[in-house]
């Protein structure tokens, strides 16, 4: 059994909104390369400060971003 | 700290050509076998109002002629220990060049694990150092001095080597951790 992980549902949220991943890095001021890293699950953490700008530009609640699997 | 190591290797090759010419020929003048002796005569030593209670020496013994009993023994005495100073220096030398390729290639998991093993290689090289000094010391001095002692304590410099080599432990484990916590901060977004 693998251990369990915090996935971020980027992917989802952005299909979702019809967004791409280099508007949203406009958007929120972080870079692409930095959103590839949640996105990827490649993130040790997340900064409550980047967590909110992500919920601010897609309009939803960070229980939305993220998942417990 | 190449240059270091350099000189080391060359004093290191020195004291086993002398040792060499021991076992082979016999102490040729100016080599000889330092030994330490204890007890000796502290009459007239003091000024007056002072009481010196015990004196040591090191005897420079030169065997003559050929005496490979002595010459085993005596490269047992100090071998160990060269082997070992050597064998941590040429790590640290390894471990120090990577500082070349700049601060992240020194500050890497191999330095870490290179810190290591130069802590492991100081504490048990010492330890058996010392071990083997102590009973070569002793069977070199029965063998050659009228008194000897059946214990000689280890010297000063094997039991400071131990200590370098827990501080090398010490400071593998801060770059460990300071590596892990630099991932963790890098990984944070």
């Amino acid at each position: 059994m693998g251990e369990p992980v915090v996935r971020v549902r980027l992917d989802e949220l952005l299909k979702e909104r019809g967004m791409t991943l280099t508007e949203l890095s406009h958007r929120v001021e972080i870079t692409v390369v930095n959103l590839s890293i949640l996105k990827n699950g490649h993130a040790k953490a997340i900064r409550f400060s980047t967590l909110a700008r992500l919920c601010q530009a897609l309009g939803c609640q960070p229980g939305d971003l993220l998942t417990y699997e | 700290m190449s240059f270091a190591l350099v000189l080391g290797c060359l004093g290191a090759l020195a004291a086993l050509a002398a040792n060499v010419a021991i076992t082979v020929s016999g102490a040729p003048k100016g080599i000889s076998i330092p030994l330490r002796v204890f007890d000796v005569s502290t009459s007239g030593l003091g000024v007056a109002g002072v009481a010196v209670d015990g004196a040591t020496a090191e005897a420079m013994v030169r065997p003559q002629g050929a005496s490979p009993l002595a010459g085993l023994l005596y490269l047992l005495m100090w071998a160990p220990g060269a082997a070992t100073g050597l064998f941590a220096l040429s790590t640290l030398v390894r471990a120090l060049r990577r500082a070349r390729s700049g601060d992240r290639a020194l500050f890497s998991a191999t330095t870490a694990a290179l810190l290591h093993r130069i802590g492991w290689i100081l504490i048990a090289g010492s330890c058996a150092s010392a071990a083997l000094g102590m009973v070569a010391e002793a069977a070199l001095a029965s063998m050659v001095l009228t008194e000897s002692h059946t214990f000689y304590p280890p010297s000063d410099t094997l039991l400071w080597a131990v200590v370098a080599g827990f501080a090398a432990l010490g400071v593998s484990e801060i770059v460990r951790r300071g590596l892990a916590l630099l991932e963790e901060v890098e990984a944070t977004v």
